[in-house]
């Protein structure tokens, strides 16, 4: 063979092997198989915390013997029915870790025919002047026949639109603004309609099936199961622990009740003695500027007193100086009976609702309107609020020493009883944080299961466009499950 | 009479009377009621229980009892949904299997595939060493020669 029939033939294998290599780009799925192998990893933490709550019902004292067997039972049948759904999990992982060897060995291969390319290209260099047998030819042929065989592209095309149908669910098209668009009849409102109806299991199950829900739907269906269990089982424990410890959690929250209306009367009380004390001193510190102004007012005069050259002027500004004094003391006294009649009014409010707490205090607040009734017309006068002031503060006093001694009652007998308390409480937080963890959960678990679907249907578009495909809502949202699971992994 | 407890205030009830009726009515409504039904009255019993004057604590022994049987009542019913749903879903994963296993098939194949590739690599660039030798090929370089020929020409009917 000549060395340009040897160059001809060669050419083609270059050719044929480039082609065969570049065009087929199957999108990186790395990062879909491994999100996906992480998002099912968490859905089935989510089973096996529901297995656990029926099991931990099942050997529960709070729960007579019958029905810790009866809820047995049940989780018997929920660890028989779930395998199906964890097997659907592994399908789906199965299935993304298959499609990565695919594009993982085609990746391989696209690198070593580039080697392969190289090599040829080599050789072609390396026979100039020089004759080779025909191996070149059969060469050519055998790259030909990988060429028909390895159409890789078309087949990982072929098995993600397989597939489409199987995880996605069926889509029916429908005409919409003058374009078919494809919608699923699975939606949860669908599925939700047929599971709250109260047909048979069976017709429940062939309506759904109607719906053409694929694997992604009935994965979602099932979890929303394991979310009411979550609910209701969650609910007979908190109940039965509540009822059990009902004297001791009513006794603690009436003495909390008890001694809070106590700090109230209390603080009140304070209040009372407060608003008197300020109207006191109001009134003194008023008395004080009166004072100081009618001595300036005096010493201002004294001098203009002193010179005065004529009794009538040394009158007039006696007069003036009077007149100016008497301002003073009238404009003092306006103030002082202002603002303590709107003391007043505030201690009487106070004292109104002290009344509401205190028996005694209304009989003595009877007694004393009775006596201003029955009295001299100066019963109104300032000594006489005073007066009344002054016996309300001492039957306050002695109702401050009585509460405060009923408060160091509260306080041990509180003590007394708050561990066990604390403990029932904890309890009832356990079984809170529990159940709210487990349903975060499950609500991210549905969430992302949504996310798998759209990132599959992005990955067929990825697929027809040659564009990369973008996982990062799948992403956020297992990361999302995996930061609710962190306190259990911990554990 | 279509399920409905909304009426039922547990903050107005006062009388031993009241709350008796009111369990009463809880009792007859769990009932014919349906899955997502049983799941309100189930989590109206925890209130119920929470709310029982200290005087009634006997109801709650009723109470809680009704609410575990309406929780098993539910749970055996959706298991009953789960297995005539899981029919399907063997379905739906074998068909997802078949598909697997094509799939593995295929990336088996463009593995094996492409070890042949490398071995027609270093056959090419055995050739190519060669035939930088061959001004005066010996004996020794003319055997080697037709092995790598005789190789490649095997090589071809891997594919």
């Amino acid at each position: 063979m000549s060395k340009i029939t040897l160059y001809s033939k060669v050419v083609p294998i270059i050719l044929i092997v480039s082609i065969l290599f570049t065009a087929c780009d199957i999108p990186d799925i790395s990062k879909f198989s491994e999100t996906s192998a992480e998002m099912t990893r968490g859905i089935r933490k989510g089973v096996k915390n529901t297995d656990v709550l029926l099991d931990s019902v099942s050997t529960n004292p709070l729960f007579e013997s019958d029905l810790q067997t009866a809820f047995k039972t049940e989780q018997k049948k929920f660890q028989k029915e779930f395998k199906t759904t964890l097997k659907a999990l592994d399908s789906l992982d199965a299935y993304l870790e298959a499609l990565n060897n695919l594009a993982t060995a085609q990746k391989k291969s696209k690198e070593n025919s580039e080697a392969t390319v190289n090599a040829v290209g080599s050789l072609v260099s390396a026979v100039s002047g020089f004759t080779i047998p025909n191996t070149a030819v059969k060469l050519a042929s055998g790259l030909l026949g990988l060429y028909e065989k390895a159409r890789l592209e078309k087949d990982f095309k072929k098995r993600v639109n397989l597939v489409a149908e199987i995880v996605e669910g069926k889509t029916y098209p429908v005409m919409k603004d003058g374009a078919t668009i494809y919608v699923s009849k699975c939606t949860d409102d669908a599925v939700d309609v047929v599971l709250k109806s109260s047909d048979t299991p069976q017709k429940k199950a062939t309506d759904i099936q109607k719906l053409g829900c694929g694997v992604i739907g009935y994965l979602k269906i099932n979890i929303q199961f394991l979310k009411d269990t979550n609910t209701e089982v969650s609910e007979n424990i908190r109940a039965r622990l509540s009822s059990k410890n009902r004297i001791l959690v009513t006794y603690y929250q009436n003495l909390l009740s008890n001694d809070e209306r106590i700090q109230n009367e209390l603080a009140q009380i304070l209040d009372y003695k407060n608003i008197v004390a300020t109207a006191g001193q109001f009134q003194s510190s008023r008395e004080l500027v009166f004072k100081v102004n009618k001595v300036r007012t005096e010493n201002e005069y004294q001098k203009k007193l002193d010179a005065a050259t004529t009794a009538r002027e040394r009158t007039r500004l006696q007069v003036e100086r009077n007149s100016k004094i008497r301002t003073l003391e009238r404009e003092k006294n306006n103030e002082i009976s202002q603002k303590t009649s709107r003391y007043n009014s505030a201690a009487n409010s106070t004292v109104n609702s002290i009344i509401s707490l205190d028996d005694n205090l209304l009989q003595l607040s009877n007694d004393l309107d009775q006596f201003d009734r029955n009295c001299t017309p100066n019963c109104n006068s300032i000594e006489s609020q005073q007066n009344r002031r002054f016996l309300i503060i001492s039957h306050l006093e002695t109702r401050e020493a009585e509460l405060k001694e009923k408060t160091k009652a509260f306080d041990i007998d509180k003590k007394r009883i708050e561990p066990a308390f604390k403990t029932v409480e904890a309890e009832l937080t356990l079984i809170n944080d529990k159940e709210n963890q487990l349903d975060s959960l499950l609500d991210s678990g549905l969430a992302a299961l949504d996310s798998w679907r759209d990132t599959h249907i992005n990955m067929r578009v990825a697929l027809n466009t040659k564009k990369p495909l973008t996982v990062s809502v799948l992403v956020a949202r297992v990361r999302e499950m995996w930061e609710i699971l962190k306190p259990i992994a911990e554990e | 009479m279509p399920f409905d407890i909304s009426d039922i205030n547990l903050d107005d009830l006062i009388t031993d009377e009241e709350w008796v009726n009111a369990l009463a009515r809880i009792l007859d409504e769990g009932v014919n009621a349906t899955p997502s039904e049983r799941g309100q009255l189930i989590t109206f019993l925890t209130r119920f229980v929470q709310k029982t004057p200290l005087r009634l604590l006997p109801l709650n022994d009723i109470a809680l009892r009704l609410q575990a049987n309406l929780t098993l009542a539910n749970l055996t019913q959706r298991l009953n949904e789960l297995a005539a749903r899981n029919q399907e879903i063997i379905i739906l994963a074998t068909q997802l299997g078949v598909q697997i296993e094509a799939a593995n098939r295929d990336a088996g194949r463009l593995i094996r595939i492409t070890g042949e590739i490398n071995k027609a690599t270093a056959s090419i660039n055995t050739i190519k060493d060669l035939v930088n030798q061959l001004n005066n090929p010996d004996a020794n370089t003319s055997a080697r020669i037709q092995a790598v020929a005789t190789a490649l020409e095997r090589l071809n009917e891997v594919f």
